[in-house]
């Protein structure tokens, strides 16, 4: 038995990365900052969004489509990466502007003077003027971005460890994540939380540092920062999955006591896919928010998290490209339907207006996918290339 | 005086939750199937009763009307469900999870496109209004007592049909063995329709319950899943008295951690979800949890 | 005689139904032990109790040189000191070639950061090529586990468990859907894994335990009724009672 290089035996990745540079650099040229102009700057920023977000998709098939666990808690950790680089964007930012300000005044500001007023312009809006704990880093760019995988990575391995650890699976398992996320949501609505309740974060598409930049140009570079850690993210996830590491995570999805009696410790496989999927998925996370310039608690609704799981279903999990198609067709999709922006419907005595119509449909295909095509889409794409393999 | 007033709330607490999850036991519980549109059975329900109140104008008769009314209609849908989905879905959980989520959001969004986004009023009949007062610290609204004497109805005679009916005989054997009750002239499916169907049907009745104190929108289900899913939980699966527990347990605990910080409601339901978490790490199979080999399946 | 497996005085009950009573059992390092008894004798839960599954109310279970107590460790761990299992029903990851199946069982460090390091190496290829053909699977090492046929998937678990070199090994009615060669070839087999491990067989069918030809031990009502060979024990008047109804 020959063993080829893990690429070569992987053609999907290579397709993969292929059809990630031609959209990156297609983009590119069409951008009103580097090219044609074709694409406006607020398609560039939907499009650099749905990057991230595939590659939430592609770390919660690890988790869901891998090793079985149906985590519907996996937009907590996005979030969190989220919530954890904005600390620094509208730190950072607003003790640029106040320091600006304060510069006029006869007497040059101490540095604490300095972070007072800047903790009491983020912090007006929930009437308090102190910054708190949690802020402490705020100030550190390398300390927040340790920060976007450090906290959702520990969150997961805290989780994880004491679910694992007593056995919950299956259906529980899953509204145990739900718990865990509805609970962190409700926190962070809180004024006193420290992360501003539910004013959330904002004005991260401003990043400190970068004024003389457009944000034609910005939308641009995050696009490209998408796309770098999309492509890492699935040769990531890919080379875990391929190996003898993915046969074990496998045969847990499919036996889990089976596994046991090999010999395997099952809850530390889980363990480490689940922190694993949960950084990977803060990272996402964090590219996100800036291009979405806002982050509240609302982000942290159970509801998102189990959109992202219907994603993976729809592109068929346990395809790794499977979650990435299910995640960008579905979410420029909606965007699109709900966005007004579709042709309505005339039905014979009802006129089907998209905005209102289009969560009903995607409930209902979503209802007949997991009844008819329990595959999902890349189901259809084994269709094809079973018969090419059988023809020649 | 003011733990008796304290206990008050907490039971009437605990009565919302044991409606709302009473018909949760029996689908989660007798079928071990997440129907993540339970909620929205709920809404369904309360708005039934809206439809009802603005035919009849008579509130104590539109009541009447609107129980059996809200059981009808979400008895219809529960077995639609069942028949349509569910059954297709047997032996993949997470799926059937996930199916019924896509018939939740579906659900949610028609309520939307037919009622709107405002709240729609359900409201009470006279006598039910204003409070039972004993002194100057205890009194309780007479709807939480009209409620916690449904939630005791509905245990009685969720009690008498498993205990005492036929029905219930052949529900629990499919529970403990569905091919030995098939084997013995049951029909499993059968009795897999009529109970998803019963348990939808006392979804819609909480809902009208629900309806009667809180606004009724399109949002109302998601209020009370999974505060539902959570009393389930955390009682044990496939017992009445465990959903009991956990509903009482649930009602409890949250009076006590809101009476410690009254002024923060999120911090209060913060800490419950915490505590639920970690008490699952000790108790994983709930409250009152099934013994011997049918809780391994 | 110094044994490697030890289990004293386990008692276990279910719902105040005492599956296991007071039941003590030895095996030694190199020996075959059919273990008979009617239903609901308590064979499985007495599995269960030595991989782990189980926990027993009383009793203890030592292991190997140094005694040690399996109580204390888990499925994985025990799996892990030396302790193979083959259920009743084929279990075999049937999404999965038969070279992955193998591979996975195959003797190396189970820690996921190892795994995560391991590679493939002319070795592991080769080891698992002779476990293939020593199951009569050679040439089926690259189809998927769940295309192979019933009894086929049972040589592949007995396959995966010699790739774990276990000392122990419990197999739980091996002849159980084998056609009648297929039954000679696994008393073969079976008999000659106990010249060099321990090896106990839970079995229904008294021919197959003839063929074993080795010491037997009926349960009855969750302890040990009657030890010995075969002719001793069903001359055992208790044992004919129990197994011809009273």
């Amino acid at each position: 038995m020959t063993r080829k290089p893990f690429i070569l035996r992987n053609p999907s990745v290579l397709v993969m990365l292929a059809a990630l540079a031609v959209f990156t650099v297609a983009v590119t040229l069409m951008s009103q900052a580097y090219g044609s102009g074709a694409v406006p700057t607020s398609m560039v920023k939907v499009l650099g969004k749905t990057l991230c977000l595939a590659l939430a998709a592609v770390a919660m098939d690890l988790v869901w489509g891998y090793i079985g666990i149906l985590s519907l808690g996996q937009m907590a950790f996005f979030a969190l990466g989220g919530y954890m680089i904005g600390q620094w964007l509208m730190y950072a930012r607003t003790e640029a502007i106040v320091a600006t300000s304060l510069a006029q005044a006869p007497i040059p500001p101490t540095p604490l003077e300095l972070q007072e007023a800047t903790a009491s312009q983020i912090f007006g809006v929930v009437g308090s003027s102190d910054l708190p704990m949690v802020w402490s880093f705020a100030h550190s760019l390398p300390l927040q971005l340790l920060l976007v995988v450090a906290v959702p990575g520990l969150l997961a391995l805290l989780f994880g460890w004491l679910a694992f650890r007593s056995r919950v699976n299956g259906v529980y398992l899953s509204i145990l994540t739900q718990a865990m996320t509805l609970a962190l949501a409700l926190w962070l609505f809180q004024n006193d939380s420290g992360f501003r309740g539910n004013n959330g974060l904002s004005g991260l598409q401003n990043i400190p540092g970068l004024d003389g930049v457009s944000q034609a140009r910005l939308s641009i570079w995050f696009l490209w920062a998408s796309a770098a850690a999309l492509g890492l993210g699935y040769v990531l996830i890919a080379w875990l999955v391929g190996g003898k590491f993915g046969s074990v995570i496998r045969a847990i999805r499919d036996d889990e006591t089976r596994v046991r009696f090999l010999g395997y410790p099952v809850e530390g496989f889980k363990l480490v896919v689940f922190t694993l999927a949960a950084m990977i998925t803060a990272v996402a996370g964090a590219l996100y928010y800036p291009q979405a310039g806002i982050i509240n608690p609302a982000e942290l609704a159970p509801i998102a998290s189990i959109y992202l799981a219907v994603w993976v279903a729809i592109g068929g999990r346990g395809r790794l490209y499977g979650a990435v198609i299910g995640a960008v067709a579905v979410s420029l999709l909606s965007s699109w339907f709900t966005g007004g922006r579709a042709p309505d419907l005339a039905l014979p005595g009802y006129v089907v207006k998209w905005v209102d119509w289009w969560q009903v449909a995607l409930g209902l295909s979503f209802v007949l996918v997991t009844l008819f095509a329990p595959r999902g889409i890349a189901g259809f794409f084994d269709l094809f290339t079973r018969r090419r393999e059988s023809g020649s | 005086m003011k733990g008796i007033d304290l206990g008050l709330d907490a039971l009437s607490f605990a009565s919302i939750y044991f409606l709302a999850a009473i018909g949760l036991a029996v689908t989660f519980g007798v079928m071990r199937v997440i129907n993540m549109a339970h909620g929205e059975f709920i809404m369904m329900g309360a708005y039934t009763g809206y439809v009802v109140q603005t035919l009849i104008p008579d509130r104590t008769l539109s009541l009447i009307v609107a129980l059996p009314a809200a059981f009808a209609v979400t008895f219809a849908a529960g077995v639609a469900l069942e028949r349509l989905v569910i059954r297709h879905l047997a032996k993949r959980p997470l799926e059937t999870l996930l199916a019924t989520f896509g018939v939740s959001i579906a659900l949610q969004q028609i309520a939307k496109n037919v009622f709107g986004t405002q709240a729609r009023p359900l409201t009470a009949p006279e006598w039910l209004e204003g409070a039972i007062t004993f002194n100057d610290v205890i009194s309780i609204s007479t709807i939480r007592v009209a409620i916690f004497v449904l939630a005791l109805l509905f245990l009685g005679l969720f009690l008498f049909i498993m205990k005492r009916t036929r029905l219930g005989l052949e529900v629990r054997a499919v529970t403990q063995n569905p091919g030995m009750a098939a084997s013995m002239g049951i029909n499993p499916d059968r009795i897999a329709m009529l109970s998803f169907g019963l348990g939808s049907g006392i979804a819609g009745i909480a809902g009208v319950a629900i309806g009667l104190f809180a606004k009724v929108t399109s949002e109302l289900g998601q209020d009370y899943i999974v505060q539902s899913f959570m009393t389930v939980v955390v009682g044990g699966v496939g017992n009445i008295w465990g959903t009991l527990a956990g509903a009482g347990l649930i009602g409890a605990l949250s009076k006590i951690i809101e009476s410690l910080n009254p002024s923060n409601t999120l911090a209060a339901q913060t800490f419950m979800i915490l505590f639920i978490i970690i008490f699952i790490q000790f108790r994983p199979r709930g409250i009152i949890p099934q013994k011997g080999r049918a809780a391994e399946a | 005689m110094s044994a490697l497996l030890e289990v004293s005085g386990v008692s276990v009950s279910f719902d105040g139904f005492r599956a296991i009573n007071n039941l003590s059992f030895n095996i030694g390092a190199a020996e075959l032990r059919a273990v008979i008894g009617p239903n609901g004798a308590g064979k499985t839960t007495f599995m269960d109790i030595v991989t782990g599954k189980t926990r027993p109310d009383e009793g203890d279970v030592r292991w190997g040189e140094y005694s040690r107590s399996l109580l204390k460790m888990n499925e994985a761990q025990i799996a892990r000191a030396g302790i193979g299992r083959k259920f009743q029903r084929p279990t075999v990851f049937e999404d999965q070639s038969v070279a992955d199946n193998m591979t996975m069982a195959l003797r190396a460090n189970r820690n996921p950061f190892s795994v995560l390091g391991w590679r493939p190496s002319p070795s592991s290829d080769q080891r698992v090529a002779e476990l293939a053909a020593e199951v009569g699977l050679a040439g089926q090492v690259n189809r998927k586990a769940g295309e192979l046929s019933h009894g086929q998937k049972q040589w592949l678990e007995i396959g995966m468990l010699l790739a774990q070199e276990p000392r122990l090994l419990l197999v739980d009615e091996p002849a159980a859907g084998m056609t009648l060669a297929e039954r000679e070839q696994t008393t073969t087999l079976l008999r000659r894994l106990a010249e060099t491990r321990a090896v106990v067989v839970v079995e229904h069918d008294m021919d197959f335990v003839r063929r074993l030809n080795c010491k037997v031990t009926v349960l009855h009502q969750g302890s040990v009724l009657a030890e010995g060979s075969l002719d001793h024990v069903t001359r055992n008047p208790q044992v004919i009672e129990v197994y011809l109804g009273r």
